[in-house]
């Protein structure tokens, strides 16, 4: 879906420091910046607020995210909105922006932040310590001030299994990637931990259908196809299979996902879809494994280069090569 | 028009995903940095602390920043190679631009950008500004997030602004704000270490947020029971009083039996559900008969019991046991379960946090 509307696009600019695989349908790729090349803040899953410094500047010509849209906008005419000297300028427009919302920046100051190793949100005066834990005052932030009960009925999720699609399929992640790989597939050792994506497997599910442990299967949704070596496990409920979701063109279980929205957040069901299972009788080779390879080479210039990646996880395409 | 440029082998030739590995005695410069950065891990919304050691303007390694509070210098098998992002083969160095059948080549960024202006303009005029969209990531600064907003809404002027979270975290986030008003976690996470039962709904933390792991240790140590609602044994729930394998996207029926059980027993706060509550009569009612239905058929049946009534009395006995153990009655319980049911199928509730433990 989302390739079939990259497809169709007139112009794509990306701001990345890779070329990911979605950037391979840019018309420009400009190059951006690291998180460790710029100077800001970040908000962390636990409601901090952190400051995130620059270690190190853009190398080549590449430029900092924040200056690449500095300029676009400049040239887009936007100039006098845009003036920021450096990130603690833009910062200090957000807090003031946020002031009196909910989500109240105002008293939060870099400052405050380094002093003291983050600040909790809401943190609405200059003066306030921020706001660890919440509610403390049970005085919530819904329209009457109370914590809302909100009643669910239950329904079955958009699509459920059936004879032709008698297997649910879930995804998820494994510890040493991280979202689409983008930047975690091109890391050596994390590569190594786990090279390609594995379809998980009870081995009461798998004996049903013959599967052994590290034969391919293809999967197969009603949106698409694609093929996974088997790793039987007995930590997976017998009906469900579990395929990790960092890979990208036909290694991408979200090829084969279920598109249906929530109502409310429009966050794709992508847990939850029905698939069959067809075992093609031929086993995958063992990925191989490179963290013994030398590298050489200075920082940025490593010599020789490391082989590229679709070439370590290779799928054996004939009979020949499956030995 | 915009088919791949060239063959996708091609692309990832030239491109990558091109591995990086440290030289087997370390980048040089490791030992005598030109200075130690105290920054953040760049791979997962924790953004642990690390120092990351520079030299001529590379980095060439890192070490643990054990004075920062949630991590204490802890980090994940991600968080550890996390440096190996700077000085990569596969960084773009200068702008590109697409050439049909070869890929990209090389070019200025004068060129880049006037080119990237003047499609702007021209889509712009041609079809109305919303026919130009920016989609952002959730790995930005706040700075950098504020201005792609900005930017979107004021230069481009376009209603058409999106972010990977969509992907991601918007339903915890939607819950959060129904619920609460507020998308944001309800505690800061040396609070887990406090908490007296921990649920764990739909969410491998082990591995997502490996760092968070030693909080729920924390609090175990201290005695706390552990529940995980998963369909797979993740590493966590092999750890866990009570794993709960229900069938995935059937969430919402047993939280809705779970409500049920509650109201039955009476495991009910009063005072906080008619004093700091609303809508209470209302999901009660719609959830009993969801538990109902649920009970009754295998719509959540586990791949352990087949009986969610079983699965339930194990829960309900825990619970009974906890509360005893901890010398209080379990009417606390439905205070926690509305962070529960706020989280929707992610993150983590604490239940029964102890009264205003000081942190910093």
């Amino acid at each position: 879906m989302i390739r079939e509307a990259l497809e169709k696009l007139e112009f794509y600019c990306a701001i990345d420091f890779f070329l990911n695989e979605t950037a391979h349908y840019a018309d420009i790729a400009l190059a951006g910046s690291l998180h460790e090349e710029e100077e800001g803040t970040v908000t962390t899953a636990e409601g901090r607020v952190t400051r995130i410094r620059q270690a190190v500047t853009p190398p080549g010509e590449a430029r900092t995210d924040t200056e690449i849209l500095l300029e676009l906008a400049r040239r887009l005419g936007a100039e006098k909105y845009f003036s920021f000297g450096g990130a603690e300028d833009i910062f200090n427009e957000l807090r003031v922006a946020s002031k009196g919302g909910t989500a109240d920046y105002f008293g939060i100051t870099y400052e405050k932040i380094e002093k003291n190793m983050g600040v909790f949100w809401p943190c609405p005066s200059l003066d306030h310590p921020g706001t660890p834990r919440l509610w403390e005052d049970r005085k919530f932030k819904t329209a009457d001030g109370k914590a809302h009960f909100n009643a669910v009925s239950y329904r079955d999720p958009g699509e459920v299994t059936d004879a032709d699609y008698p297997v649910i399929l879930t995804t998820g992640r494994v510890v040493s990637q991280y979202l689409s790989g983008t930047q975690t597939r091109r890391i050596g050792r994390l590569v190594d931990q786990y090279p390609e994506p594995l379809l998980e497997i009870h081995p009461k599910l798998a004996a049903q259908y013959g599967i052994t442990d590290r034969e391919l299967v293809r999967v197969v949704s009603r949106r698409a196809s694609a093929e996974f070596p088997a790793q039987l496990v007995e930590t997976i409920r017998e009906d469900t299979v579990f395929v990790p979701y960092h890979w990208a063109g036909k290694h991408s279980i979200n090829q084969l996902t279920s598109g249906h929205l929530d109502p409310v957040s429009k966050i794709p069901e992508f847990k939850v879809s029905a698939v069959r299972l067809e075992p093609l009788r031929k086993q995958s080779p063992p990925p191989k494994q490179n963290s013994l390879q030398p590298s050489g080479g200075s920082p940025g210039h490593p010599s020789p280069k490391p082989p590229p990646i679709h070439e370590l996880a290779r799928i054996p395409k004939g009979p020949n090569e499956t030995t | 028009m915009a088919k791949l440029p060239t063959n996708e082998e091609t692309l990832i030739d030239q491109f990558g995903p091109h591995l990086n590995y440290p030289p087997r005695e370390g980048f040089p410069g490791r030992d005598e940095p030109d200075k130690i950065v105290e920054t953040h891990c760049c791979f997962c919304g924790m953004q642990c602390g690390i120092k990351l050691l520079v030299k001529g303007n590379k980095v060439v390694g890192f070490e643990p920043w054990e004075e920062f509070p949630f991590n204490q210098g802890r980090l994940c098998p991600k968080g550890v190679q996390r440096y190996l992002q700077n000085n990569h083969t596969d960084r773009l160095l200068h702008p590109l631009k697409r050439v049909e059948g070869a890929g990209f080549q090389r070019t200025d960024w004068e060129h880049a950008l006037s080119r990237t202006v003047s499609e702007i303009q021209r889509i712009q005029s041609q079809y109305g500004p919303d026919a130009f969209a920016m989609l952002s990531g959730v790995s930005l600064t706040n700075e950098k997030s504020y201005l792609v907003g900005k930017f979107a809404r004021v230069a481009l002027k376009t209603r058409n602004l999106d972010y990977n979270g969509r992907l991601c975290m918007v339903s915890a986030g939607a819950a959060n704000k129904k619920a609460f008003g507020l998308d944001r976690g309800s505690n800061n996470y040396s609070d887990l270490a406090h908490a007296e039962v921990i649920m764990i709904c739909g969410t491998n933390v082990s591995e997502t947020f490996p760092t968070l792991t030693h909080w729920l240790w924390d609090a175990r140590d201290k005695g706390a029971k552990l529940i995980v609602v998963d369909p797979r044994l993740t590493p966590i729930a092999r750890t866990a009083d009570l794993h709960l394998p229900i069938r995935p996207g059937r969430d919402s029926a047993l939280y809705g039996t779970i409500l049920h059980q509650l109201v039955k027993h009476d495991w009910l706060d009063h005072d906080f559900i008619d004093n700091s509550t609303s809508g209470f009569e209302e999901a009660a009612r719609a959830d009993v008969s969801t538990a109902t239905n649920a009970t009754n058929s295998p719509v959540t049946g586990t791949s352990r019991t087949r009986n969610i009534g079983v699965t339930l009395a194990r829960f309900g006995a825990l619970m009974k046991k906890s509360c005893r153990e901890k010398g209080s009655p379990p009417m606390n319980l439905c205070r926690q379960s509305t962070a529960a049911r706020s989280k929707g199928s992610s993150r983590f509730a604490s239940i029964r946090l102890s009264p205003s433990p000081t942190t910093t």
